[in-house]
Protein backbone atom coordinates (compact mmCIF):
# COMPACT_ATOMS: atom_id res chain seq x y z
CA UNK A 1 0.00 0.00 0.00
CA UNK A 2 2.70 2.47 1.04
CA UNK A 3 6.41 2.21 0.44
CA UNK A 4 9.02 4.76 1.32
CA UNK A 5 12.36 3.77 -0.07
CA UNK A 6 15.41 5.63 1.20
CA UNK A 7 13.45 8.86 1.30
CA UNK A 8 15.09 12.14 2.25
CA UNK A 9 13.46 15.52 2.35
CA UNK A 10 15.30 18.80 2.71
CA UNK A 11 13.29 22.00 2.88
CA UNK A 12 14.97 24.88 1.08
CA UNK A 13 15.30 26.96 4.23
CA UNK A 14 16.08 24.08 6.55
CA UNK A 15 19.63 23.51 7.69
CA UNK A 16 19.13 19.83 8.47
CA UNK A 17 16.96 17.38 6.54
CA UNK A 18 13.35 16.93 7.68
CA UNK A 19 13.63 13.28 6.73
CA UNK A 20 16.79 11.31 6.21
CA UNK A 21 16.95 7.94 4.46
CA UNK A 22 13.58 6.76 5.64
CA UNK A 23 12.47 3.34 4.42
CA UNK A 24 9.09 2.04 5.50
CA UNK A 25 6.57 -0.44 4.11
CA UNK A 26 2.95 -0.37 5.13
CA UNK A 27 0.57 -3.06 3.95
CA UNK A 28 -3.00 -2.71 2.92
CA UNK A 29 -5.33 -2.69 5.91
CA UNK A 30 -2.66 -1.86 8.49
CA UNK A 31 -3.13 0.58 11.37
CA UNK A 32 0.10 2.47 11.97
CA UNK A 33 1.04 5.09 14.55
CA UNK A 34 3.68 7.57 13.53
CA UNK A 35 5.19 8.97 16.70
CA UNK A 36 8.03 11.23 17.71
CA UNK A 37 8.61 14.71 19.12
CA UNK A 38 7.64 17.90 17.27
CA UNK A 39 9.87 18.42 14.27
CA UNK A 40 10.78 14.76 14.03
CA UNK A 41 9.28 14.49 10.53
CA UNK A 42 5.85 12.92 11.13
CA UNK A 43 3.94 15.59 9.24
CA UNK A 44 6.49 15.55 6.44
CA UNK A 45 5.79 11.84 5.90
CA UNK A 46 2.06 12.56 5.63
CA UNK A 47 2.68 15.46 3.27
CA UNK A 48 4.83 13.27 1.06
CA UNK A 49 2.12 10.61 0.90
CA UNK A 50 -0.40 13.27 -0.13
CA UNK A 51 2.07 14.76 -2.56
CA UNK A 52 1.89 18.10 -0.89
CA UNK A 53 5.66 17.82 -0.96
CA UNK A 54 8.09 16.04 -3.25
CA UNK A 55 10.89 13.91 -1.82
CA UNK A 56 14.37 15.34 -2.28
CA UNK A 57 15.69 11.79 -2.67
CA UNK A 58 14.21 8.33 -2.75
CA UNK A 59 10.85 6.99 -3.88
CA UNK A 60 7.43 7.33 -2.34
CA UNK A 61 4.89 4.80 -3.59
CA UNK A 62 1.22 4.93 -2.67
CA UNK A 63 -1.21 2.37 -4.11
CA UNK A 64 1.36 1.33 -6.71
CA UNK A 65 1.92 4.88 -7.92
CA UNK A 66 5.26 6.59 -7.71
CA UNK A 67 4.07 9.77 -6.04
CA UNK A 68 7.30 11.67 -6.57
CA UNK A 69 7.28 11.15 -10.33
CA UNK A 70 3.57 11.64 -10.80
CA UNK A 71 2.55 14.46 -13.17
CA UNK A 72 0.51 17.28 -11.59
CA UNK A 73 -2.65 16.38 -13.42
CA UNK A 74 -2.77 12.96 -11.79
CA UNK A 75 -2.51 14.32 -8.27
CA UNK A 76 -6.29 14.86 -7.81
CA UNK A 77 -6.86 11.20 -8.65
CA UNK A 78 -4.33 10.13 -6.01
CA UNK A 79 -5.97 12.33 -3.39
CA UNK A 80 -9.37 10.86 -4.13
CA UNK A 81 -7.98 7.61 -2.78
CA UNK A 82 -6.68 9.20 0.38
CA UNK A 83 -8.76 10.62 3.24
CA UNK A 84 -7.30 13.25 5.55
CA UNK A 85 -8.06 14.28 9.11
CA UNK A 86 -6.34 17.08 11.01
CA UNK A 87 -5.99 18.31 14.55
CA UNK A 88 -7.92 21.50 13.73
CA UNK A 89 -10.80 19.68 11.93
CA UNK A 90 -10.77 22.13 8.95
CA UNK A 91 -14.52 22.28 8.54
CA UNK A 92 -16.31 25.03 6.65
CA UNK A 93 -18.08 27.08 9.35
CA UNK A 94 -20.90 28.31 7.11
CA UNK A 95 -21.91 24.88 5.92
CA UNK A 96 -23.84 22.45 8.06
CA UNK A 97 -22.67 18.92 8.82
CA UNK A 98 -24.36 17.39 5.80
CA UNK A 99 -22.99 20.09 3.47
CA UNK A 100 -19.48 19.79 4.87
CA UNK A 101 -19.43 16.09 4.09
CA UNK A 102 -21.24 16.51 0.78
CA UNK A 103 -18.68 19.15 -0.26
CA UNK A 104 -16.01 16.47 -0.59
CA UNK A 105 -18.21 14.62 -3.07
CA UNK A 106 -19.48 17.67 -4.94
CA UNK A 107 -16.00 18.87 -5.84
CA UNK A 108 -15.17 15.51 -7.38
CA UNK A 109 -18.31 15.61 -9.47
CA UNK A 110 -20.44 13.01 -7.72
CA UNK A 111 -24.09 13.19 -8.69
CA UNK A 112 -26.64 14.64 -6.24
CA UNK A 113 -28.27 11.22 -6.11
CA UNK A 114 -25.06 9.56 -4.92
CA UNK A 115 -24.52 12.38 -2.42
CA UNK A 116 -28.03 12.05 -0.97
CA UNK A 117 -27.46 8.35 -0.47
CA UNK A 118 -23.85 8.27 0.75
CA UNK A 119 -23.70 11.20 3.15
CA UNK A 120 -26.38 9.91 5.60
CA UNK A 121 -24.70 6.49 5.55
CA UNK A 122 -21.35 7.88 6.57
CA UNK A 123 -22.90 10.23 9.15
CA UNK A 124 -24.54 7.17 10.62
CA UNK A 125 -21.17 5.38 10.68
CA UNK A 126 -19.48 8.19 12.63
CA UNK A 127 -22.41 8.50 15.02
CA UNK A 128 -23.80 11.84 13.91
CA UNK A 129 -27.27 10.72 12.87
CA UNK A 130 -29.69 13.54 13.59
CA UNK A 131 -27.04 16.26 13.58
CA UNK A 132 -26.88 16.73 9.83
CA UNK A 133 -28.36 20.21 9.94
CA UNK A 134 -26.06 21.56 12.68
CA UNK A 135 -23.23 23.90 11.87
CA UNK A 136 -19.70 23.13 13.12
CA UNK A 137 -19.97 25.98 15.64
CA UNK A 138 -22.88 24.19 17.30
CA UNK A 139 -20.95 20.96 17.82
CA UNK A 140 -18.44 19.81 20.43
CA UNK A 141 -14.81 19.24 19.46
CA UNK A 142 -15.29 15.50 19.31
CA UNK A 143 -18.36 15.85 17.12
CA UNK A 144 -16.51 18.23 14.80
CA UNK A 145 -13.72 15.71 14.44
CA UNK A 146 -16.34 13.07 13.59
CA UNK A 147 -17.60 15.33 10.82
CA UNK A 148 -14.05 15.67 9.55
CA UNK A 149 -13.61 11.89 9.63
CA UNK A 150 -16.93 11.46 7.83
CA UNK A 151 -15.72 13.85 5.15
CA UNK A 152 -12.41 11.99 4.84
CA UNK A 153 -14.13 8.62 4.62
CA UNK A 154 -17.20 9.44 2.54
CA UNK A 155 -15.43 8.64 -0.70
CA UNK A 156 -14.28 5.26 0.75
CA UNK A 157 -10.54 5.95 0.46
CA UNK A 158 -7.95 3.17 0.50
CA UNK A 159 -5.85 5.16 2.92
CA UNK A 160 -6.77 7.43 5.80
CA UNK A 161 -4.12 9.86 7.04
CA UNK A 162 -4.71 11.41 10.44
CA UNK A 163 -2.43 14.17 11.71
CA UNK A 164 -2.87 14.42 15.50
CA UNK A 165 -6.62 13.89 15.24
CA UNK A 166 -7.00 13.81 19.02
CA UNK A 167 -4.65 16.71 19.70
CA UNK A 168 -7.47 19.09 20.62
CA UNK A 169 -9.68 16.60 22.44
CA UNK A 170 -9.98 15.38 26.01
CA UNK A 171 -9.06 11.73 26.75
CA UNK A 172 -12.64 10.38 26.76
CA UNK A 173 -13.50 12.06 23.49
CA UNK A 174 -10.19 10.92 22.05
CA UNK A 175 -11.09 7.38 22.96
CA UNK A 176 -14.32 7.71 20.95
CA UNK A 177 -12.41 9.03 17.94
CA UNK A 178 -9.95 6.14 18.19
CA UNK A 179 -12.69 3.53 18.18
CA UNK A 180 -14.13 5.22 15.15
CA UNK A 181 -10.77 5.08 13.34
CA UNK A 182 -10.47 1.47 14.36
CA UNK A 183 -13.89 0.72 12.91
CA UNK A 184 -12.84 2.40 9.68
CA UNK A 185 -9.65 0.37 9.68
CA UNK A 186 -11.74 -2.81 10.00
CA UNK A 187 -13.45 -1.97 6.70
CA UNK A 188 -10.06 -2.54 5.07
CA UNK A 189 -8.89 1.06 4.96
CA UNK A 190 -5.24 1.55 5.82
CA UNK A 191 -4.88 4.12 8.62
CA UNK A 192 -1.72 6.11 9.27
CA UNK A 193 -1.97 8.34 12.32
CA UNK A 194 0.64 10.78 13.53
CA UNK A 195 0.28 11.44 17.24
CA UNK A 196 1.83 12.57 20.50
CA UNK A 197 -0.75 10.85 22.63
CA UNK A 198 1.04 8.07 24.51
CA UNK A 199 -2.13 6.86 26.26
CA UNK A 200 -3.77 6.12 22.96
CA UNK A 201 -0.74 4.43 21.46
CA UNK A 202 -0.25 2.32 24.54
CA UNK A 203 -3.93 1.34 24.68
CA UNK A 204 -4.23 0.36 21.04
CA UNK A 205 -1.17 -1.84 20.73
CA UNK A 206 -0.74 -1.36 17.02
CA UNK A 207 2.31 -0.97 14.81
CA UNK A 208 4.43 2.01 15.90
CA UNK A 209 6.96 3.80 13.74
CA UNK A 210 9.00 6.27 15.76
CA UNK A 211 10.83 9.12 14.13
CA UNK A 212 13.51 11.29 15.64
CA UNK A 213 15.28 14.08 13.80
CA UNK A 214 14.02 12.75 10.50
CA UNK A 215 15.17 9.18 11.02
CA UNK A 216 13.23 6.05 11.83
CA UNK A 217 14.51 4.92 15.21
CA UNK A 218 11.89 2.24 15.89
CA UNK A 219 9.44 0.21 13.83
CA UNK A 220 7.59 -2.22 16.04
CA UNK A 221 4.45 -4.26 15.65
CA UNK A 222 2.04 -3.99 18.60
CA UNK A 223 4.24 -1.26 20.10
CA UNK A 224 3.79 1.26 22.87
CA UNK A 225 4.66 4.97 22.93
CA UNK A 226 7.86 4.99 24.89
CA UNK A 227 9.92 1.88 25.44
CA UNK A 228 10.86 1.83 29.10
CA UNK A 229 9.62 5.41 29.51
CA UNK B 1 -18.55 19.18 -13.55
CA UNK B 2 -21.77 19.88 -11.69
CA UNK B 3 -23.03 23.18 -13.11
CA UNK B 4 -25.25 23.93 -10.13
CA UNK B 5 -22.36 23.48 -7.72
CA UNK B 6 -20.12 25.81 -9.73
CA UNK B 7 -22.88 28.39 -10.19
CA UNK B 8 -23.70 28.49 -6.49
CA UNK B 9 -19.98 28.82 -5.75
CA UNK B 10 -19.72 31.75 -8.14
CA UNK B 11 -22.80 33.43 -6.64
CA UNK B 12 -21.42 33.06 -3.11
CA UNK B 13 -18.06 34.39 -4.21
CA UNK B 14 -19.55 37.47 -5.85
CA UNK B 15 -21.75 38.16 -2.82
CA UNK B 16 -18.79 37.87 -0.47
CA UNK B 17 -16.66 40.14 -2.61
CA UNK B 18 -19.39 42.58 -3.61
CA UNK B 19 -17.51 45.89 -3.39
CA UNK B 20 -14.58 44.60 -5.41
CA UNK B 21 -16.92 43.08 -7.97
CA UNK B 22 -18.71 46.42 -8.35
CA UNK B 23 -15.38 48.19 -8.81
CA UNK B 24 -14.47 45.63 -11.45
CA UNK B 25 -17.80 46.03 -13.23
CA UNK B 26 -17.47 49.81 -13.34
CA UNK B 27 -13.89 49.90 -14.52
CA UNK B 28 -14.51 47.33 -17.25
CA UNK B 29 -17.67 49.22 -18.27
CA UNK B 30 -15.64 52.41 -18.76
CA UNK B 31 -12.76 50.65 -20.49
CA UNK B 32 -15.04 48.73 -22.84
CA UNK B 33 -17.11 51.85 -23.57
CA UNK B 34 -13.95 53.54 -24.83
CA UNK B 35 -13.01 50.44 -26.81
CA UNK B 36 -16.50 50.63 -28.35
CA UNK B 37 -16.15 54.37 -29.01
CA UNK B 38 -12.88 53.76 -30.84
CA UNK B 39 -14.55 51.08 -32.95
CA UNK B 40 -17.50 53.36 -33.71
CA UNK B 41 -15.17 56.21 -34.69
CA UNK B 42 -13.42 53.78 -36.98
CA UNK B 43 -16.69 52.74 -38.60
CA UNK B 44 -17.73 56.37 -38.95
CA UNK B 45 -14.48 57.15 -40.77
CA UNK B 46 -15.04 54.16 -43.03
CA UNK B 47 -18.61 55.28 -43.71
CA UNK B 48 -17.42 58.78 -44.55
CA UNK B 49 -14.81 57.50 -46.94
CA UNK B 50 -17.31 55.16 -48.53
CA UNK B 51 -19.94 57.89 -48.93
CA UNK B 52 -17.59 60.46 -50.39
CA UNK B 53 -15.21 58.27 -52.35
CA UNK B 54 -15.00 59.61 -55.91
CA UNK B 55 -17.67 62.18 -55.16
CA UNK B 56 -15.35 64.84 -53.90
CA UNK B 57 -15.62 67.97 -55.96
CA UNK B 58 -14.14 71.40 -56.22
CA UNK B 59 -16.37 74.43 -56.14
CA UNK B 60 -15.72 77.50 -58.22
CA UNK B 61 -17.78 80.34 -56.75
CA UNK B 62 -19.03 83.11 -58.94
CA UNK B 63 -19.43 86.67 -57.76
CA UNK B 64 -22.47 87.18 -55.60
CA UNK B 65 -24.97 89.88 -56.57
CA UNK B 66 -23.57 93.25 -55.44
CA UNK B 67 -26.49 94.17 -53.17
CA UNK B 68 -25.53 91.39 -50.82
CA UNK B 69 -21.91 92.35 -50.59
CA UNK B 70 -20.67 95.46 -48.88
CA UNK B 71 -17.26 95.62 -50.49
CA UNK B 72 -16.68 93.28 -53.40
CA UNK B 73 -13.10 92.09 -53.72
CA UNK B 74 -10.76 91.73 -56.66
CA UNK B 75 -12.56 90.20 -59.68
CA UNK B 76 -15.96 90.98 -58.23
CA UNK B 77 -15.01 94.61 -57.67
CA UNK B 78 -13.86 94.82 -61.28
CA UNK B 79 -17.17 93.34 -62.34
CA UNK B 80 -19.13 95.85 -60.30
CA UNK B 81 -17.03 98.78 -61.54
CA UNK B 82 -17.59 97.72 -65.13
CA UNK B 83 -21.32 97.33 -64.52
CA UNK B 84 -21.51 100.85 -63.06
CA UNK B 85 -19.65 102.27 -66.09
CA UNK B 86 -21.95 100.47 -68.52
CA UNK B 87 -24.99 101.68 -66.58
CA UNK B 88 -23.93 105.30 -66.95
CA UNK B 89 -23.49 104.84 -70.70
CA UNK B 90 -26.66 102.88 -71.35
CA UNK B 91 -28.85 104.49 -68.71
CA UNK B 92 -30.01 101.11 -67.46
CA UNK B 93 -29.79 100.11 -63.82
CA UNK B 94 -26.49 98.85 -62.35
CA UNK B 95 -28.17 95.58 -61.39
CA UNK B 96 -29.24 94.87 -64.95
CA UNK B 97 -25.82 95.66 -66.36
CA UNK B 98 -24.16 93.63 -63.59
CA UNK B 99 -26.34 90.62 -64.33
CA UNK B 100 -25.57 90.90 -68.04
CA UNK B 101 -21.81 91.04 -67.49
CA UNK B 102 -22.02 88.30 -64.89
CA UNK B 103 -23.83 86.11 -67.42
CA UNK B 104 -21.14 86.71 -70.01
CA UNK B 105 -18.38 85.86 -67.59
CA UNK B 106 -20.24 82.80 -66.41
CA UNK B 107 -20.55 81.55 -69.99
CA UNK B 108 -16.90 82.36 -70.70
CA UNK B 109 -15.92 80.28 -67.67
CA UNK B 110 -18.14 77.43 -68.82
CA UNK B 111 -16.43 77.45 -72.21
CA UNK B 112 -12.99 77.50 -70.63
CA UNK B 113 -13.85 74.70 -68.19
CA UNK B 114 -15.23 72.56 -71.01
CA UNK B 115 -11.91 72.75 -72.82
CA UNK B 116 -9.72 72.22 -69.72
CA UNK B 117 -8.09 68.75 -69.73
CA UNK B 118 -7.83 68.47 -65.93
CA UNK B 119 -11.58 68.99 -65.58
CA UNK B 120 -13.69 65.90 -66.11
CA UNK B 121 -17.10 67.17 -65.07
CA UNK B 122 -18.85 70.50 -64.65
CA UNK B 123 -22.25 71.31 -63.29
CA UNK B 124 -23.76 74.67 -62.55
CA UNK B 125 -25.31 75.40 -59.16
CA UNK B 126 -27.56 78.41 -59.32
CA UNK B 127 -28.12 80.79 -56.42
CA UNK B 128 -31.50 79.12 -55.85
CA UNK B 129 -29.97 75.64 -55.75
CA UNK B 130 -27.18 76.80 -53.45
CA UNK B 131 -29.72 78.07 -50.95
CA UNK B 132 -31.82 74.92 -51.28
CA UNK B 133 -28.82 72.75 -50.48
CA UNK B 134 -27.71 74.91 -47.61
CA UNK B 135 -31.14 74.81 -46.02
CA UNK B 136 -30.95 71.03 -45.83
CA UNK B 137 -27.87 71.11 -43.64
CA UNK B 138 -28.92 73.64 -41.04
CA UNK B 139 -31.62 73.75 -38.36
CA UNK B 140 -35.02 75.05 -39.54
CA UNK B 141 -34.64 78.47 -37.93
CA UNK B 142 -31.45 79.22 -39.90
CA UNK B 143 -33.00 77.73 -43.03
CA UNK B 144 -35.96 80.13 -42.84
CA UNK B 145 -33.76 83.23 -42.54
CA UNK B 146 -31.57 82.34 -45.49
CA UNK B 147 -32.65 83.95 -48.77
CA UNK B 148 -31.85 83.47 -52.39
CA UNK B 149 -28.81 85.63 -53.15
CA UNK B 150 -27.23 85.09 -49.77
CA UNK B 151 -25.10 82.42 -51.31
CA UNK B 152 -23.28 82.76 -54.62
CA UNK B 153 -23.86 80.57 -57.63
CA UNK B 154 -21.05 78.18 -58.39
CA UNK B 155 -19.67 75.55 -60.69
CA UNK B 156 -19.21 72.15 -59.13
CA UNK B 157 -16.22 70.67 -60.82
CA UNK B 158 -14.88 67.17 -60.85
CA UNK B 159 -11.15 67.10 -61.36
CA UNK B 160 -9.30 64.25 -62.92
CA UNK B 161 -7.22 63.95 -59.77
CA UNK B 162 -8.29 66.16 -56.93
CA UNK B 163 -5.08 65.67 -54.98
CA UNK B 164 -2.62 66.68 -57.70
CA UNK B 165 -4.71 68.98 -59.86
CA UNK B 166 -6.30 71.19 -57.26
CA UNK B 167 -3.40 73.65 -56.94
CA UNK B 168 -3.11 73.91 -60.73
CA UNK B 169 -6.85 74.52 -60.93
CA UNK B 170 -6.74 77.30 -58.33
CA UNK B 171 -3.85 79.04 -60.08
CA UNK B 172 -5.71 78.90 -63.38
CA UNK B 173 -9.15 80.09 -62.28
CA UNK B 174 -8.67 82.18 -59.13
CA UNK B 175 -7.94 85.30 -61.19
CA UNK B 176 -10.52 84.76 -63.94
CA UNK B 177 -13.17 87.47 -64.26
CA UNK B 178 -16.34 86.63 -62.34
CA UNK B 179 -14.68 84.19 -59.93
CA UNK B 180 -14.98 85.02 -56.23
CA UNK B 181 -13.20 81.98 -54.91
CA UNK B 182 -12.66 78.24 -54.89
CA UNK B 183 -13.07 75.61 -52.26
CA UNK B 184 -11.89 72.10 -52.03
CA UNK B 185 -14.42 69.77 -50.40
CA UNK B 186 -11.76 67.24 -49.64
CA UNK B 187 -9.96 69.67 -47.33
CA UNK B 188 -13.20 70.35 -45.44
CA UNK B 189 -13.80 66.64 -45.21
CA UNK B 190 -10.23 66.06 -44.16
CA UNK B 191 -10.71 68.37 -41.17
CA UNK B 192 -13.81 66.47 -40.15
CA UNK B 193 -12.06 63.13 -40.60
CA UNK B 194 -9.13 64.43 -38.54
CA UNK B 195 -11.53 65.31 -35.74
CA UNK B 196 -13.08 61.85 -35.79
CA UNK B 197 -9.64 60.29 -36.01
CA UNK B 198 -8.63 62.31 -32.96
CA UNK B 199 -11.67 60.98 -31.12
CA UNK B 200 -10.64 57.47 -32.09
CA UNK B 201 -7.07 57.92 -30.90
CA UNK B 202 -8.24 59.51 -27.66
CA UNK B 203 -10.65 56.63 -27.07
CA UNK B 204 -7.94 54.07 -27.69
CA UNK B 205 -5.61 55.78 -25.23
CA UNK B 206 -8.24 56.00 -22.49
CA UNK B 207 -9.30 52.42 -23.21
CA UNK B 208 -5.74 51.17 -22.85
CA UNK B 209 -5.20 53.00 -19.56
CA UNK B 210 -8.50 51.85 -18.04
CA UNK B 211 -7.97 48.32 -19.36
CA UNK B 212 -4.63 48.17 -17.59
CA UNK B 213 -6.40 49.32 -14.42
CA UNK B 214 -9.03 46.62 -14.96
CA UNK B 215 -6.42 43.91 -15.45
CA UNK B 216 -4.68 44.89 -12.23
CA UNK B 217 -8.03 45.02 -10.48
CA UNK B 218 -8.85 41.51 -11.70
CA UNK B 219 -5.50 40.25 -10.44
CA UNK B 220 -6.07 41.89 -7.05
CA UNK B 221 -9.67 40.73 -6.77
CA UNK B 222 -8.66 37.15 -7.44
CA UNK B 223 -5.85 37.24 -4.92
CA UNK B 224 -8.15 38.66 -2.26
CA UNK B 225 -10.89 36.17 -3.10
CA UNK B 226 -8.42 33.29 -3.04
CA UNK B 227 -7.12 34.39 0.36
CA UNK B 228 -10.69 34.63 1.68
CA UNK B 229 -11.48 31.15 0.49
CA UNK B 230 -8.21 29.52 1.44
CA UNK B 231 -10.07 27.10 3.74
CA UNK B 232 -12.42 25.99 1.07
CA UNK B 233 -9.84 25.59 -1.67
CA UNK B 234 -7.41 23.73 0.56
CA UNK B 235 -10.15 21.25 1.43
CA UNK B 236 -11.03 20.95 -2.23
CA UNK B 237 -7.44 20.12 -3.07
CA UNK B 238 -7.16 17.62 -0.24
CA UNK B 239 -10.19 15.65 -1.31
CA UNK B 240 -8.94 15.53 -4.87
CA UNK B 241 -10.80 18.25 -6.72
CA UNK B 242 -9.20 18.92 -10.07
CA UNK B 243 -7.34 22.15 -10.61
CA UNK B 244 -10.09 23.35 -12.92
CA UNK B 245 -12.69 22.71 -10.27
CA UNK B 246 -10.86 24.94 -7.81
CA UNK B 247 -9.98 27.65 -10.30
CA UNK B 248 -13.14 27.83 -12.36
CA UNK B 249 -15.26 29.70 -9.79
CA UNK B 250 -12.66 32.47 -9.55
CA UNK B 251 -12.41 32.76 -13.31
CA UNK B 252 -16.17 32.74 -13.73
CA UNK B 253 -16.59 35.47 -11.14
CA UNK B 254 -14.34 37.82 -13.08
CA UNK B 255 -15.91 36.80 -16.37
CA UNK B 256 -19.42 37.47 -15.01
CA UNK B 257 -18.31 40.87 -13.68
CA UNK B 258 -16.71 41.72 -17.03
CA UNK B 259 -19.81 40.60 -18.89
CA UNK B 260 -22.01 42.87 -16.78
CA UNK B 261 -19.47 45.66 -17.32
CA UNK B 262 -19.62 44.95 -21.06
CA UNK B 263 -23.42 45.24 -21.07
CA UNK B 264 -23.18 48.59 -19.26
CA UNK B 265 -20.57 49.66 -21.82
CA UNK B 266 -22.99 48.73 -24.59
CA UNK B 267 -25.56 51.03 -22.98
CA UNK B 268 -22.99 53.81 -22.69
CA UNK B 269 -22.01 53.43 -26.34
CA UNK B 270 -25.66 53.53 -27.45
CA UNK B 271 -26.29 56.60 -25.28
CA UNK B 272 -23.12 58.30 -26.52
CA UNK B 273 -24.00 57.66 -30.16
CA UNK B 274 -27.52 58.98 -29.55
CA UNK B 275 -26.14 62.13 -27.95
CA UNK B 276 -23.41 62.94 -30.47
CA UNK B 277 -25.00 61.91 -33.76
CA UNK B 278 -28.70 62.37 -33.00
CA UNK B 279 -28.57 65.48 -30.81
CA UNK B 280 -25.41 67.45 -31.56
CA UNK B 281 -25.29 66.70 -35.30
CA UNK B 282 -28.99 66.09 -35.72
CA UNK B 283 -29.63 67.93 -39.02
CA UNK B 284 -26.53 66.99 -41.02
CA UNK B 285 -27.04 63.39 -39.98
CA UNK B 286 -30.70 63.47 -40.98
CA UNK B 287 -29.79 64.85 -44.39
CA UNK B 288 -27.04 62.34 -44.91
CA UNK B 289 -24.18 64.83 -44.84
CA UNK B 290 -22.65 63.04 -41.87
CA UNK B 291 -23.17 59.29 -42.19
CA UNK B 292 -25.32 57.87 -39.43
CA UNK B 293 -24.45 54.78 -37.41
CA UNK B 294 -27.18 52.21 -36.92
CA UNK B 295 -28.02 49.66 -34.25
CA UNK B 296 -25.87 47.17 -36.06
CA UNK B 297 -22.79 49.38 -35.63
CA UNK B 298 -23.55 49.76 -31.93
CA UNK B 299 -23.97 46.01 -31.51
CA UNK B 300 -20.77 45.29 -33.40
CA UNK B 301 -18.78 47.80 -31.33
CA UNK B 302 -20.39 46.75 -28.04
CA UNK B 303 -20.28 43.06 -28.86
CA UNK B 304 -16.63 43.21 -29.78
CA UNK B 305 -15.99 45.01 -26.50
CA UNK B 306 -17.88 42.39 -24.50
CA UNK B 307 -16.11 39.47 -26.16
CA UNK B 308 -12.67 41.08 -25.95
CA UNK B 309 -13.33 41.99 -22.32
CA UNK B 310 -14.39 38.47 -21.40
CA UNK B 311 -11.35 36.95 -23.10
CA UNK B 312 -9.06 39.42 -21.38
CA UNK B 313 -10.69 38.73 -18.00
CA UNK B 314 -10.44 34.98 -18.43
CA UNK B 315 -6.80 35.14 -19.51
CA UNK B 316 -5.90 37.54 -16.69
CA UNK B 317 -7.72 35.38 -14.14
CA UNK B 318 -6.06 32.24 -15.43
CA UNK B 319 -2.60 33.81 -15.39
CA UNK B 320 -3.13 35.23 -11.90
CA UNK B 321 -4.26 31.88 -10.56
CA UNK B 322 -1.32 30.07 -12.09
CA UNK B 323 1.36 32.63 -11.30
CA UNK B 324 0.39 34.36 -8.08
CA UNK B 325 -2.07 32.17 -6.24
CA UNK B 326 -1.30 28.80 -4.73
CA UNK B 327 -4.65 27.19 -4.41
Amino acid sequence: MIRLDDVSKVYPAGARPALEKVSVDIDKGEFVFLIGPSGSGKSTVLRLLLREELPTKGTVVVDNRNVGKMPNRKVPDLRRRIGCVFQDFRLLPKKNVFENVAFALEVINKSPRVIRRTVPEVLDLVGLTGKAQRRPGELSGGEQQRVAIARAFVNRPLLLLADEPTGNLDPDTSQGIMSLLERINRTGTTVVMATHDNNIVDAMRRRVIELDNGRVIRDQNRGVYGVGR
Amino acid sequence: MRASFVVSGVATGIRRNMTMTIALILSTAIALAFVGAAILADREIANFKHDYEGKLNVSLYLCPPPVQVLKPQRNCKALLDQAEKNAKKSGKSVATEWRKLWGQEKDALAAQLAKDPIVTGVSFVSEQEAVDRYRKTVPPLVARTTQVGDLPASYTITLQNIKTDYDKFVARYQTQPGVSGTTNESSVLKTLLNVIDGVRLFSIMIAVVVLIASILLIANTIQVAAAQRKNETSIMRLVGASRWMTELPFMLETVVATFVGGLIALGLIAAGKQFVLNNVFEVPVQNGVIPNLDTNDILVAGGFGVIAGILLAAITAFATLRLYVRL
